[in-house]
């Protein structure tokens, strides 16, 4: 089993999105890694995340735990949750510069059109000086039973920077 | 935010990038988007200040009763 890279992508100018189409469907599961940074929220702003153009928060649930500002949290977004979609932290405009969070996502089976579809994220998001860093783990499922083959990556609000990169990659 | 929302988009079948402006439909998802996380980040912030402050009511009854500093950390 190997790792191929599908596509990467950086991305030339502020974005709100970030877009993968037409997604090969012959990998086992795909592993994303990107370094995402926003114009929007202080020293944090917030990515998520969408499946085949799929943007109604009532088609996902998800459930996270996190460190930030020296509290652990974690919640459960139920479908329709406002949050459902949200994949966790990355540095906002108050971030030290030069700081992109570090995102990794893997989606398994993703290509089968009999179950629905469940990401795993890990995120380490520096913040600023005084307020450290954000570490989120979350599961996001798509309560659908398509193949998935496109993938967006967005902002609550604001945009991603220029600079913003992902890495598509699908397991032989 | 940019003036005009913009989009990338890569077709992974072509190689083909894109910058494209959102479209009505799209504008109008992230404007709910965002109307959404300004009410869960005020909401997230005002249970963090009222943890914050049972936190140090808790730790003043404690002081009262004779507990050390040290004892309060502690428990």
């Amino acid at each position: 089993m190997a790792f191929e890279l599908i596509k990467k992508t950086t991305a030339p100018t502020a974005s709100a999105s970030l877009s993968f189409t037409n997604i090969p469907q012959t990998y086992k599961e795909l592993k994303i890694f990107a370094t995402l940074r926003g114009t929007s929220g202080t020293n944090r702003g917030t990515a998520n995340i969408s499946f085949n153009s799929d943007t109604n928060t009532s088609n996902y649930k998800g459930y996270e735990w996190y460190y930030e500002d020296g509290t652990m949290g974690g919640e459960f977004n139920n479908s329709g949750s406002s949050a459902s979609r949200n994949l966790g932290a990355m540095p906002g405009p108050s971030g030290d510069t030069n700081q992109f969070g570090a995102f990794e996502v893997i989606i398994p089976n993703y290509a089968n059109t009999t179950n629905y579809k469940v990401a795993y994220t890990s995120i380490a998001s520096p913040k600023n000086a005084s307020t450290g860093y954000s570490y989120w783990d979350r599961g996001t499922t798509w309560l659908s039973n398509s193949a998935i083959n496109s993938i967006t990556f967005g902002v609550n609000s604001g945009d991603l920077i220029s600079q913003s990169t992902i890495w598509l990659y699908g397991l032989k | 935010m940019s003036e005009t929302l913009m989009k990338t988009v890569i077709d992974c079948s072509t190689g083909v990038e894109e910058v494209l402006p959102l479209t009505p439909e799209e504008v109008a998802q992230f404007e709910a988007d965002a109307a959404a996380a300004e009410a869960r980040y005020l909401e997230r912030e005002a249970a963090a200040a009222a943890k914050a402050a049972a936190k140090a009511a808790a730790h003043e009854k404690l002081a009262a009763l004779g507990l050390s500093a040290d004892e309060i950390a502690a428990l």
